[in-house]
C-alpha cells in the first residue's frame, strides 16, 4: 500500500480530470490535491506538513507563465521540510532554458506531454506505474 | 529521435550477485544503454571525477555499503558541480524510513526497494525503463 498526497498545480481542467481519473481509480491511497498557481500550491504545502501531510509528489508544468513554476520549485527547494517534495514536471510546450534551471533544481523528471487524450492518458499511466514500484517514507523528516 | 545515441548509466553497488542481477534484467528488458559498475561510493567518485568512466545520466544507488554508502555518496555528489544534476534511482533492500527521508531530501528520482524475487525485480526494472523512456532519459 503506498501512502503519499499528489499535488497537482494546473489550471487546465480536462488534465486535470484525467490525471484525478487515473490516480484516484487506481490508487485509491493516494490523495490527489488541487491547485490552479505558486500561490496555492505553497500554502497546500506549507499547511501539509505541519500536520504531516505535506504532499511528497508535485506534478506541475514550469512552460505555463500564470503558474510560476520555476519560482514555486526554488521555494521547495529552500524550504527545509519541503525541499524533499518528488516533482515532475509535465508540459506541453518546449523551452530549453527551462527545462535545464528546472533539473538544476533536481526535478524528478521533465516530461513532454502529448496534446493528445489517448496519448496523454498512456504518459499519465507510465507516471502511475512508476509512483507505484517507488518508496516513500512515513514521515516527511 | 534526432541523436538517439543512448545515455551511460553507472550502478553502485557492493553486492556482486545483485549487480548480476542487474544486468540481466537489463539484457531481459532490452535495455542497451552501456552499463558502469562501482562497488561503493568512494569508487563511484573516483570514476566519475577521474573521468574513468564517461559522465552518466543515470545513477543506480544502493545504500549499504562498505567504504562510502549511498547516502553519503549522495551528498558528496550534490555538491559537485559537475555531479549534481544526474538523475539517481536508489536501489536497496533498506526499508529504513530514516534511509528514505534522507535519500528524498537529497532529491533522489525514485527510492526502489529491491524484491525479493527475480521475476517481481525484472518487472520493476521495466516500468523503469518506460520511466526513463518518458522522461527522454534513455538517449542523450
Amino acid at each position: 500500500m503506498k501512502n503519499f498526497d499528489i499535488l497537482l498545480v494546473e489550471n487546465n481542467e480536462v488534465d486535470a480530470l484525467l490525471i484525478k481519473n487515473l490516480f484516484v481509480e487506481k490508487n485509491v491511497h493516494a490523495v490527489l490535491k488541487f491547485a490552479k498557481n505558486d500561490i496555492e500550491a505553497l500554502t497546500i504545502l506549507k499547511e501539509g506538513y505541519k500536520i504531516a501531510a505535506a504532499p511528497k509528489v508535485l506534478f506541475i508544468d514550469i512552460n505555463k507563465e500564470e503558474l510560476n513554476g520555476l519560482e514555486l520549485l526554488k521555494q521547495i527547494r529552500t524550504h527545509p521540510e519541503l525541499k524533499s517534495t518528488l516533482v515532475f514536471v509535465l508540459t506541453e510546450t518546449d523551452n530549453e532554458v527551462n527545462k535545464e534551471l528546472a533539473k538544476s533544481l533536481n526535478i524528478a523528471a521533465y516530461i513532454h506531454k502529448p496534446l493528445d487524450n489517448k496519448k496523454k492518458s498512456e504518459v499519465f499511466s507510465v507516471l502511475h506505474e512508476y509512483l507505484n514500484i517507488i518508496e516513500f517514507s512515513r514521515e516527511t523528516i | 529521435m534526432i541523436n538517439d545515441k543512448l545515455v551511460n548509466i553507472l550502478l553502485v553497488e557492493d553486492d556482486e550477485v545483485d549487480v548480476m542481477n542487474v544486468k540481466r534484467a537489463f539484457s531481459k528488458n532490452n535495455i542497451k544503454n552501456p552499463l558502469f559498475v562501482a562497488g561503493n561510493g568512494v569508487e563511484a567518485l573516483e570514476m566519475l571525477e577521474n573521468n574513468i568512466v564517461p559522465l552518466p545520466k543515470i545513477i543506480i544507488l544502493d545504500i549499504n555499503m562498505p567504504k562510502m554508502n549511498g547516502i553519503e555518496f549522495l551528498k558528496v555528489m550534490r555538491a559537485d558541480e559537475k555531479l549534481k544534476n544526474i538523475s539517481v534511482f536508489v536501489m536497496t533492500t533498506s526499508n529504513e524510513d530514516s534511509d528514505k527521508i534522507k535519500a528524498y531530501n537529497l532529491n533522489v528520482a525514485g527510492y526502489i526497494l529491491k524484491p525479493l524475487s527475480f521475476e517481481k525485480f525484472l518487472s520493476s526494472v521495466a516500468t523503469l525503463k518506460n520511466f526513463w523512456q518518458l522522461c527522454e532519459l534513455e538517449h542523450n
